[in-house]
């Protein structure tokens, strides 16, 4: 489905991934002859990151720099399937945290989705339908993941793929008549393919989540483009969720764009759910002068299972250095 | 498909008969698998899920599956 809102200003995006890492070293000593060069040859990840640190613990070292020298937003969107506890949501331990409640502080509005994947689109469109209401100005989206405390540490394919870290964006509202268009969609029959009980680890179809992004994400691509009468030339850089080198690759030659206009982020990092825009938009563009993010197409894809594609220009959004924490 | 189960499995090409025992091949796993899948998908344009390549047992059974999708491709014109 396609949904058009009045387009706000990312005034700032920040990514932070936790200091410590686990990597071919770690695998190696943990499959014994269970290991091979293959497994990292196909996801396009020999190191990835892993700690303690809760998504709050994230989030909150990401707002420590995005809030620095700012007022506090009127509203916060979480976004995380690995939330730092179960009741309340990561929104407002966050807010409670950074001190934005009391003291004569209008505390802000708190949301939290369960999401994982395509989970930074969506909360975009959150931000900017919100963003339409009276007496909300800035819209705080936090998107964090820590699935390495869901991984089984058995399970190969897992754990040699998803790793932590938060993405975090200041959304603003701005007199303009542009509009962000927005293609969302959901295949709830899929759920299971990547999915999670309370008590157990994440468990993954890879074959299926592969066939998810052949048969639905693909199109769904293609078909926004047709819908915005844009052609793959008009999109500056496609920024799509960091899933795995292979799927990535399968996906670049399905859509036959040139390399460079598709970056990588995956090694050093893994696949960090609905993160991994941001982390890769700070691996790649950080304090970049002139970035080529005019026309960037973001396109969220995973559990869900769900989709999110949205064309927005990026050119005038600060993107931080990434950030080292624990 | 005899050239790229070659390489995805690291068997030699004379080894790959009908008989071949998948469940005997190291290199069987959900990795290799999905670089099958892929395969299959781009040759055919059609998909094939875990549970059917998982059933295959030798290398008859991963040719029917490819069979099986060329057919489809060629009936969706």
């Amino acid at each position: 489905m396609y949904f058009r809102v009045r387009a706000p200003h990312i005034a700032h995006i920040l990514a932070v991934v936790p200091k410590q890492a686990e990597g071919v070293v770690e695998w190696r000593k943990a499959f014994g002859k269970q290991w091979d060069e293959r497994l990292s040859e196909q996801t396009g990840i020999t190191q990835l990151r892993k700690s303690r640190l809760s998504t709050l613990d994230l989030g909150l070292a990401a707002c420590a720099v995005l809030y620095k020298n700012q007022q506090p937003p009127q509203a916060i969107i979480s976004i995380t399937q690995t939330p730092a506890q179960a009741i309340p949501g990561n929104a407002a331990l966050l807010a409670a945290a950074m001190g934005w409640q009391g003291r004569g502080i209008a505390a802000p509005l708190c949301w939290d989705f369960s999401m994982g994947c395509a989970g930074m689109v969506w909360g975009m469109y959150q931000a900017a339908l919100l963003l339409q209401q009276t007496g909300i100005h800035e819209v705080l989206l936090v998107c964090a993941e820590t699935h390495s405390r869901i991984v089984a540490p058995t399970d190969r394919a897992s754990r040699l793929l998803f790793g932590d870290g938060v993405a975090a964006m200041r959304l603003c509202k701005q007199k303009t008549k542009e509009n962000w268009h927005f293609a969302l969609g959901s295949e709830p029959d899929g759920g299971q393919l990547l999915g999670c009980n309370p008590a157990a680890h994440l468990q993954m179809d890879g074959i299926g989540v592969f066939n998810f992004v052949v048969k639905t994400v693909v199109p769904a691509i293609e078909a926004y483009l047709k819908h915005q009468k844009l052609s793959k030339n008009d999109i500056s850089c496609f920024l799509m969720h960091q899933a795995s080198g292979f799927v990535l690759k399968y996906l670049q030659r399905m859509l036959q764009i040139p390399a460079d206009k598709m970056p990588i982020a995956l090694d050093g990092y893994g696949n960090t759910a609905s993160a991994s825009i941001g982390i890769l938009l700070a691996h790649h563009f950080a304090e970049k002068e002139n970035p080529a993010l005019k026309n960037a197409l973001l396109v969220g894809f995973g559990s869900g299972l769900q989709w999110g594609i949205l064309q927005c220009d990026l050119s005038g959004t600060e993107i931080g250095r990434m950030k080292y924490e624990g | 498909m005899l050239l790229m189960l070659s390489q995805t499995l690291e068997v030699p090409l004379n080894d790959l008969a009908v008989d071949f025992m998948l469940l005997n091949c190291p290199l069987w796993d959900s990795m290799s698998q999905l670089v099958i899948a892929a395969w299959i998908h781009q040759e055919t344009g059609q998909t094939v899920n875990m549970a059917e390549l998982k059933q295959a047992q030798t290398l008859a059974d991963l040719k029917k599956i490819y069979t099986d999708r060329l057919s489809r491709k060629g009936a969706d014109g």
